[in-house]
């Protein structure tokens, strides 16, 4: 089943495309980061995927086909949007008691001792939490719903690195225990990287790269050699982006498997997730994107596709 | 190695940092003086016409000869309607005022410290009391010179009611729309408006103090302060005082001097003739009770001390928006973020 | 390795939310809003009541009960000692009382919806599993019913105070009492209240919106009872008969008092004063023209037994506004994109 399967989708306002052409399948059971710089669109991306906005292109679906907004997604799709808007007039056992008559699936004992152990008094109002405090209450509200899928719009930013550990390790809990599809957006990858297991970048509004990590992560590589043979071998391999540093110059390469033959002189090198990324960013034109898959047979070969080279 | 910097050259011509946050002011406020200066424009505009009508309507009997006729009677008629209309346009401008505190006076600053806004503003280069008090005084200076204007063509246009004596300056409808005293109570409201606003800190509720603030203390002075500015005049029987006066109290007394209950005087009232009790005019019962050694008497506040009145409201509405304005600034200092 | 899916079918609907937590929520989150709107009846209310006893002490002291009619010569000087006292309050409450609807529109419908979108906590309600239109239904009826309840209480109570002033012969078709009186009160209410709801969603900032609530209501009050209202049934006309004598039911509301033509319609004032203007450069006598020429003078008015079909006129119009108003709300909510 997948998690979110967005066609051609697109949004404009006023006269800029915030989201162009994106095109996505996004397997359930997996936790998604999605990465992009500031107003790349993500935001816009996840509201449309919870019904928020409506899409001006295209159409979207949630959790194996239910549309974007309709009430079987509303069930089972939990969203935390930027900086974690609650009702801050309202004591934290309010909220959690106002967040339980909105919803039919509600787990109040979950709720409860998971604040509990976090300390965060329920007599308190919210206003008065701290924002680590309203960030963590704000996921308690979204786990305690028991969602197929999590969605969180930039839940890190307003916390600090102790909170932010803390924050991803309850996520990473609720995948463990009970399976969840984890979207998580963000602007700073390296807070992701250890737990995403399937990535999606978003630059200028359009999809540049998607696919998992460990696939996306095997198909490149980085070559280092000379400065002076680098335009030699630029023809001949499928490069997506070429740094010099004096007299060497650092290739990230495509490769079909790790045993392409490497040339003389060059070194390969793993590459990490947050170069891969950066790497493409600075490179509008390249992709990684899923190619088309076979859809019947047990196994389909698929993997990172070929967009054009730097 | 690093050199110490010298001191940043402070050099140019910069405009004073009163112009500055006098723009800022304007620039985050438009919106609201737009408001209000449409809101009273408007209604500037209805009085300015409708005050002309009045006028040469007025002038057109004056120039009807002979006065008595009854074609000059018929004229002289015509223009109740345009009375009655302006009573009730005086009942409606009364809540002008409070619509000043508690859409302007009430949001200026709960709005920035519920929504944090604040936060900004307080740690600018310019600090927060140079913030408050020009945000305050260049507010409250704009709203209360406009509702003074106003007031000055109401005056204008209810003039004429007044010569034909209509109405008296001392009714607290009109007492309340002229002279020092709109101005002072819109000064007022938006004072009350300003300290809600920095006391609750949340725009709706503030909003709705300042209102039933206002509201309280502008039913308070109308039915209760205002009488007693200065000892009212005391009259026996009608006086020519009491023309247009603004009437406090009246009773009767008995022929023993002391006050008579309702209950007395309808009881010698059943003893008098029929004709008497009968009478449409109403002078003809009081005749007959004063033939009784019942005496009416009326305490009353006479029209010439309009202004005399007016300056003792608007002085200690004044030094009432003062304190309240001062203690918003004061509470804004004391305010932890 | 992903595989495109079908849409799913319908499958078995679960059932939706039930109201009665939505009722919860409502109520949590406005509860401070509805005990002001409670506060603001009850103080008022308790106003009424015991100036209500007290004039109602007064008249039986002073033998006004056993006086009829009130309006005869007899009970002359009983009545004005009365109104010495109380005729204050005849003139100034109604008039006071106006304000409620606007009162009720600006504060509780306005931020009603306006404050969820202002603070963006609408991100939070509108993705829960009751959806949108549950959320905003429950909002708009769980309040608009008590407070049109409050206001049909309140009213039934003004009519309860203002009983001594109409057996002295003022008016309930005069337009501050009509508006107070029979249901029409709570219709006024519940309108105000659609009307700060609708700004709320139309405008989604706090005091753009109450503001605007406030000028929807003064402009709607302000053209019914100048334009619409007199408008429901033509006023009736009478003749003067007599001097100074009109033939009209008891307690009828006079709209205006002019000259009539010939032919019985009302002349407006600039022609009676033009007509007058010619007589006296003709050098005409105008009172004995005006006679030979059968002009009369009159009046127009509503009876009093309009009052029923005049409510319930008015109310019906106001109820199908706040109707269209809050179906108009649902849809922007339903539509308003992030």
């Amino acid at each position: 089943m997948n998690a979110i399967e967005a066609s051609g989708l697109g949004k404009r306002f006023r006269r800029t495309w915030a989201l162009r052409d994106c095109s996505l399948a996004i397997p359930a059971g997996h936790v998604v980061a999605l990465v992009g710089p500031n107003g790349a669109g993500k935001t816009t991306l996840l509201h449309m995927t919870v019904g928020l906005t409506a899409p001006t292109a295209g159409a979207v679906t949630v959790l194996g086909g239910q549309p974007a907004g309709s009430p079987g997604a509303l069930d089972r799709v939990a969203f935390v949007a930027q900086d974690a808007p609650l009702y801050k007039n309202l004591p934290a056992a309010d909220m959690l008691h106002l967040a339980r008559n909105l919803n039919r699936d509600w787990d109040q004992e979950y709720a409860e001792g998971r604040l509990d152990d976090l300390g965060i008094p329920l007599k308190r109002k919210v206003g008065k939490l701290s924002g680590g405090q309203q960030a963590q209450l704000a996921l308690t509200v979204a786990l305690a719903r028991r969602p197929e899928l999590l969605i969180l719009d930039e839940p890190l930013a307003m916390l600090d690195p102790l909170a932010r550990h803390d924050f991803m390790a309850s996520v990473m809990a609720a995948v463990a225990e009970d399976g969840v599809s984890v979207v998580l957006s963000s602007h700073v990858l390296a807070e992701l990287e250890r737990v995403a297991d399937y990535l999606i970048v978003l630059a200028r509004g359009q999809v540049q790269m998607a696919g998992e990590v460990d696939e996306l992560l095997a198909g490149h590589r980085v070559l280092t050699g000379p400065a002076s043979e680098t335009d030699d071998h630029m023809q001949r391999m499928s490069v997506v982006n070429c740094r010099r540093a004096g007299a060497q110059s650092h290739l990230l390469v495509r490769t079909a498997t790790s045993a392409d033959p490497v040339p003389p002189g060059w070194q390969p090198h793993d590459v990490g997730l947050e170069e891969l990324v950066l790497a493409y960013l600075r490179e509008p034109g390249a992709s990684a994107l899923p190619g088309p898959v076979a859809v019947h047979a047990g196994h389909s070969a698929g993997g990172p596709g070929h967009g054009r080279p730097a | 190695m690093t050199a110490l910097t010298a001191p940043a050259v402070r050099g140019g011509r910069r405009p004073g940092p009163w112009t500055r946050l006098a723009w800022v002011t304007w620039r985050q406020h438009r919106f609201m003086l737009a408001g209000v200066a449409a809101l009273l424009g408007g209604l500037s505009l209805y009085l300015l016409i409708m005050g002309l009508k009045i006028r040469s309507a007025y002038a057109s009997v004056a120039a009807c000869h002979p006065a008595t006729s009854a074609g000059c009677e018929t004229l002289a008629s015509l223009n109740a309607g345009y009375h009655s209309t302006a009573q009730t346009l005086s009942g409606l401008l009364q809540v002008v005022p409070v619509l000043v505190g508690v859409f302007a006076g009430a949001p200026l600053l709960a709005r920035e410290l519920e929504t944090g806004t604040f936060r900004f503003a307080w740690t600018q280069g310019c600090g927060r009391l140079r913030w408050a008090t020009t945000k305050l005084t260049l507010l409250a200076a704009a709203l209360t010179a406009a509702a003074w204007a106003f007031s000055v063509l109401f005056s204008w246009y209810y003039h004429p009611f007044f010569v034909e004596g209509l109405d008296g300056v001392l009714a607290p409808q009109l007492f309340d729309l002229r002279g020092v005293v709109y101005a002072a109570w819109t000064l007022a409201a938006f004072a009350i408006g300003t300290l809600a606003g920095t006391a609750i800190r949340r725009t709706v509720p503030a909003m709705a103090a300042s209102l039933a603030t206002w509201a309280g203390l502008d039913l308070a002075t109308a039915l209760f302060l205002r009488k007693h500015y200065e000892a009212p005049l005391i009259s026996r029987g009608a006086d020519a005082g009491l023309r247009n006066a603004w009437v406090v109290s009246q009773w009767f007394t008995g022929p023993d001097g002391q006050q008579a209950s309702q209950n007395t005087i309808r009881a010698v009232m059943q003893q008098a003739p029929a004709r008497v009790q009968e009478s449409r005019d109403v002078s003809v019962p009081l005749a007959w009770l004063g033939q009784h050694h019942y005496t009416q008497w009326w305490s009353y506040q006479p029209q010439s001390r309009f202004w005399h009145f007016q300056y003792i409201e608007g002085g200690w509405l004044l030094a009432l928006s003062l304190v309240l304005l001062t203690a918003t600034v004061w509470l804004i200092r004391r305010r932890a973020a | 390795m992903t595989t495109l899916t079908a849409p799913a079918p319908p499958g078995i609907r679960r059932p939706a939310v039930p109201w009665a937590r939505l009722a919860w929520v409502t109520w949590r989150q406005h509860r401070a809003g509805l005990a002001g709107v409670a506060a603001l009846f009850a103080g008022l209310g308790l106003l009424l009541l015991v100036n209500g006893l007290a004039m109602r002490g007064s008249l039986a002291s002073l033998g006004l009960n056993a006086c009829h009619p009130v309006s005869a010569p007899r009970c002359a000087t009983q009545l004005s000692i009365f109104d010495s006292d109380y005729a204050i309050w005849r003139n100034t409450v109604p008039a006071l009382l106006q304000v409620l609807p606007a009162l009720i529109g600006v504060f509780t419908g306005g931020p009603l919806l306006a404050r969820e979108l202002e603070s963006g906590t609408f991100r939070f309600a509108w993705t829960q599993g009751a959806g949108r239109t549950r959320w905003v239904l429950a909002k708009l009826i769980l309040l608009a019913v008590p407070v049109t309840g409050a206001a049909a209480a309140f009213s039934l109570l003004f009519s309860w105070w203002y009983q001594p002033f109409l057996a002295e012969g003022s008016s309930l078709m005069a337009p501050v009492i009509f508006d107070l009186s029979g249901g029409v009160f709570a219709a006024w209410a519940l309108a105000g209240f659609a009307v700060g709801a609708f700004a709320g969603i139309a405008i989604r900032r706090i005091v753009p919106a109450m503001a605007a609530a406030l000028a929807g209501w003064a402009g709607l009050a302000v053209t019914t009872a100048l334009y619409l209202r007199p408008a429901y049934q033509a006023p009736l006309v009478a003749r003067l008969v007599r001097q100074g004598q009109y033939l009209i039911p008891a307690r009828s509301y006079v709209t205006s008092a002019w000259w009539i033509s010939p032919d019985g319609r009302p002349m407006s004032s600039s022609a009676v004063s033009s007509l007058i203007q010619r007589l006296e450069r003709q050098g005409l006598n105008p009172k004995a023209w005006v006679i030979q020429h059968h002009y009369g003078q009159g009046i127009t008015y509503q009876p009093e037994s309009r009052f029923w079909p005049f409510q319930l006129i008015e109310g019906g119009w106001l109820l199908a506004l706040a109707l269209i108003l809050g179906a108009a709300t649902v849809w922007l909510v339903r539509r308003r994109a992030a």
